[in-house]
């Protein structure tokens, strides 16, 4: 009884037969939803990387600079456009509130992307796949990813930065194949 | 603790202060101490892609 | 210095009384703080009228939350931690003062909380990760709330303790104040857990510490963040078992079944903090497995159980009572015009079916990554805390007006009709944001038009619809909060006293007869219930990883 303690005997009560069979099936169905996380890791294709390491925001922001310089092929609203080597490391940067660079990717290609934060947390969410990651200071967040649909993506903030959070939106560019990356038109850099 | 002739789990149920400190303990191990041991643990940049990248 | 209840016959103790009373009017002021805030929220997430400015947006969301999430819902708990522990078991308040001391922290707490984030000084959201840095004095507010909170719940281990030593209660609590005990560890592990965090953070925002790491506090903020919703589960369940045996005098068909379950919560419930880490760095997949699996789903498994033991409570009492009939007689025949018995039921069902499914799969490592703070979260906890543990807590309310505050309930017929009004406005909300999250509309996001940014976002043109719901939705919910609170303060305020039984508007029925039903099965309705259920939970699950499988690979 909820109120009164229950009678003498409550324990060796024999379990109700409909209720036995339902802590069965509830049981299997938790140990298939646990090791479905672990089987994933084998058979499934979308697992959150496990490599981090730690870095200091200045230098993450040094290594995300010299990336942009080396393989800058445009600009887009003040924002440099970058085409890093297939297979190659890409390193962003977000900071209060925004994106360091605009990634051009080529489809079903792998990408090494290294994403840390120049000041406070920051959410990495790539629409419309919906893919949703986080950001954090002093840490660099290593994650591969290989496209499969060429296209413009967005890349949103979406862990609270601070007020000015709701303008943090950036971009990335697939493109079906390393050549459509000369016909892009963007514009060129004025200082060189 | 008394009455050794009740079952274990029922005295496992009734036992609510070891209840209390097994919470407690896993919850300290399993999430706070390996998540902290986790981070502990988190390598440094490596040196070798920081001089290829800076390049 | 007790009186005897000329309804139950229980004995309450006055001082203990008092110290309810007094929690439980702040649970209420706390909430309205909250049930205000919500609905400037949600009229300006929805565009077409973006009411507040940029700045109040966001400090009105810390305001909500902390009081949505913290204040409302501890304050409500300690009361109920004071009635389990003394008025339930016959037994006294101990130490009535130190509760007045605890109180006191508490008040103090919320008080310097509320104020630094009215004032500007805490623009940092409840969540207040580093290096985002609010006033130390919201950390200190934030410190004093937790301690005393932490006191408050030291008094229920203390009355539980000399309840037991005096011979008050035997070697097996009742089920409804052992569920608290499970509720009120969980209290422990969490206001020890938020110590842990608000004690260096505090200390680094005075300037006395040189930083915090920010993925060390993710980890232990979550702790508290996470868990003090663990102790609603706890507590709600208690209620729900409580309620079933005052509404239909119904009590768990198989005790054994109902407390291993509350074990396992003890056990394993608060380690799924780990929801929250599952697309952060410095912790690793075994790790992130493990901990969000509840160590392969014992929680989970805890959860279905009382999803079985509760409903099967009712329906043996039901039958027990005479209502044979059928699959779902006993159900229509449910004293459905008790408003606590009928908040009970819609909380149960939304708990199951909005809350607990999508907790299960927006927390399992992989799937989170096409969920993880988008708007379905919040989805998901207003199905959990907010329509489970709110709504449960409202109920229950209708027993304590009478019992505790001695007075009538007045405006009976809305009563009867808040916790609809509530629940469906709520799950609407649920099932809009749910909907929204999943085309990728984020949380806590002042414009997703991205007015100021560099770039726009098309989002789905079926997001303007799922606004129109969720806003819906909102107005409901915020109606039937409005009049839970307009009822609650005038019956406690200036309703008329309840002189004896004959002022019960709502039932205490009788323990149903010891009769033996007929049949292989105790509870067929049930045992129907929660076979949807399950298949619902297949459902969704397989659309998830459906929908994970197509997106980009990620390594």
């Amino acid at each position: 009884m909820s109120l009164h303690a229950p009678a003498e005997g409550w324990y060796s009560k024999k379990v109700a037969s409909d209720e036995k069979w339902w802590v069965a099936l509830a049981a299997t169905v938790c140990l298939i939803t646990f090791f479905w996380m672990v089987i994933w890791h084998v058979y499934g294709k979308q697992n959150p990387g496990h490599q981090t390491y730690k870095i200091k925001e200045a230098e993450f922001m040094q290594l995300s600079e010299a990336f942009n310089k080396k393989h800058q092929i445009g600009e887009e609203n003040g924002i440099p456009v970058v085409a890093p080597p297939s297979n190659g490391d890409v390193f962003l940067t977000a900071q209060m509130w925004r994106w360091s660079s605009i990634p051009v990717l080529v489809k079903n290609e792998w990408y090494t992307f290294h994403l840390s934060s120049a000041d406070v947390c920051h959410g990495f969410s790539v629409q419309p796949i919906n893919m949703n990651f986080m950001v954090l200071p002093g840490y660099d967040y290593v994650l591969r990813f290989k496209p499969n649909a060429a296209g413009d993506y967005k890349m949103f903030c979406n862990e609270f930065c601070g007020i000015g959070h709701q303008t943090m939106i950036g971009k990335i560019i697939v493109v079906e194949t390393q050549e459509e990356i000369q016909n892009l038109k963007l514009t060129q850099p004025k200082n060189p | 603790m008394k009455s050794n002739d009740s079952p274990f789990f029922e005295r496992l149920i009734n036992n609510i202060w070891l209840l209390f400190v097994l919470g407690v303990l896993i919850y300290f191990i399993s999430y706070i101490g390996w998540g902290m041991y986790e981070i502990g643990s988190v390598p440094d940049f490596p040196d070798q892609l920081k001089q290829e990248t800076l390049k | 210095m007790f009186r005897t209840c000329d309804i139950t016959g229980l004995k309450v103790d006055l001082k203990g009384q008092s110290l309810i009373r007094i929690n439980a009017v702040l649970a209420v002021i706390t909430l309205l703080i909250a049930v205000v805030g919500a609905i400037l929220l949600i009229f300006t997430r929805w565009e077409e009228v973006h009411l507040l400015s940029q700045v109040w947006y966001y400090r009105i969301l810390t305001l909500h939350g902390i009081n949505a999430l913290i204040f409302w819902i501890v304050f409500f708990e300690i009361a109920g931690l004071y009635f389990g522990s003394t008025v339930v078991l016959n037994a006294r308040m101990v130490l009535p003062k130190v509760g007045w001391l605890a109180f006191a922290l508490m008040v103090a707490g919320f008080l310097l909380v509320d104020w630094n984030i009215m004032t500007g000084q805490a623009d940092v959201l409840m969540t207040s990760y580093v290096p985002l840095r609010a006033s130390p004095n919201f950390y200190l507010g934030i410190i004093l709330f937790a301690v005393g909170a932490l006191v408050a719940t030291s008094l229920f281990f203390v009355n539980i303790y000399y309840a037991k030593k005096e011979g008050k209660v035997g070697k097996t609590l009742p089920l409804f104040t052992y569920g608290l005990f499970v509720a009120a560890v969980i209290a422990v592990i969490t206001l020890t857990t938020g110590a842990i965090v608000y004690i260096p953070t505090y200390l680094w925002a005075l300037g006395l510490l040189g930083s915090v790491d920010p993925s060390w506090y993710r980890l232990v903020w979550w702790g508290l963040g996470h868990s003090s919703q663990q102790i609603n589960v706890a507590a709600m369940i208690s209620i729900w078992y409580l309620v079933s045996r005052l509404a239909v005098g119904g009590t768990s068909i198989n005790e054994k079944v109902s407390r291993g379950a509350f074990v396992l919560y003890i056990l394993f419930i608060c380690i799924a903090s780990a929801h929250h880490l599952l697309v952060d760095p410095a912790v690793n997949p075994a790790w992130k497995i493990w901990n969000t699996g509840y160590a392969m789903y014992l929680a989970v498994l805890a959860s279905m159980i009382h999803a079985f033991a509760v409903p099967s409570t009712i329906e043996s009492a039901q039958r027990r009572n005479g209502f044979t009939n059928g699959l779902f007689d006993w159900l229509k025949n449910s004293p459905w015009g008790n408003p606590a018995f009928s908040s009970v039921i819609i909380a149960i069902v939304g708990f199951g079916f909005l809350g607990g499914i999508t907790g299960v799969i927006f927390g399992m490592e992989q799937t989170n990554i096409i969920v993880h703070n988008t708007i379905g979260i919040t989805g998901h906890f207003k199905g959990t805390v907010v329509l489970g543990t709110s709504l449960t807590f409202m109920g229950i309310t209708y027993y304590l007006i009478p019992l505790i505050f001695r007075r009538k309930i007045v405006a009976f017929k809305l009563a009867q009709w808040q916790p609809w009004m509530f629940g469906i406005g709520i799950s609407l909300i649920s099932i809009g944001m749910m909907s929204l999250g999943f085309l990728g509309v984020p949380r806590r996001h002042y414009d997703t038009t991205f007015a100021g940014g560099p770039f726009t976002n098309e989002f789905n043109p079926l997001t303007g619809l799922l606004w129109i719901v969720t806003v819906l939705g909102g107005v409901l919910a915020f109606l039937g909060a409005l009049s839970w609170i307009l009822i609650v303060v005038f019956s406690v305020f200036f309703g008329p006293k309840v002189k004896g039984p004959e002022d019960m508007q709502l039932a205490i029925v009788a323990e149903a007869p010891a009769v033996h039903l007929k049949g292989k099965y105790e509870a067929p309705g049930t045992l129907i219930f929660a076979l949807v259920f399950m298949a619902t939970f297949v459902i969704f699950f397989y659309l998830n990883w459906k929908w994970l499988s197509v997106i980009w690979e990620i390594k």
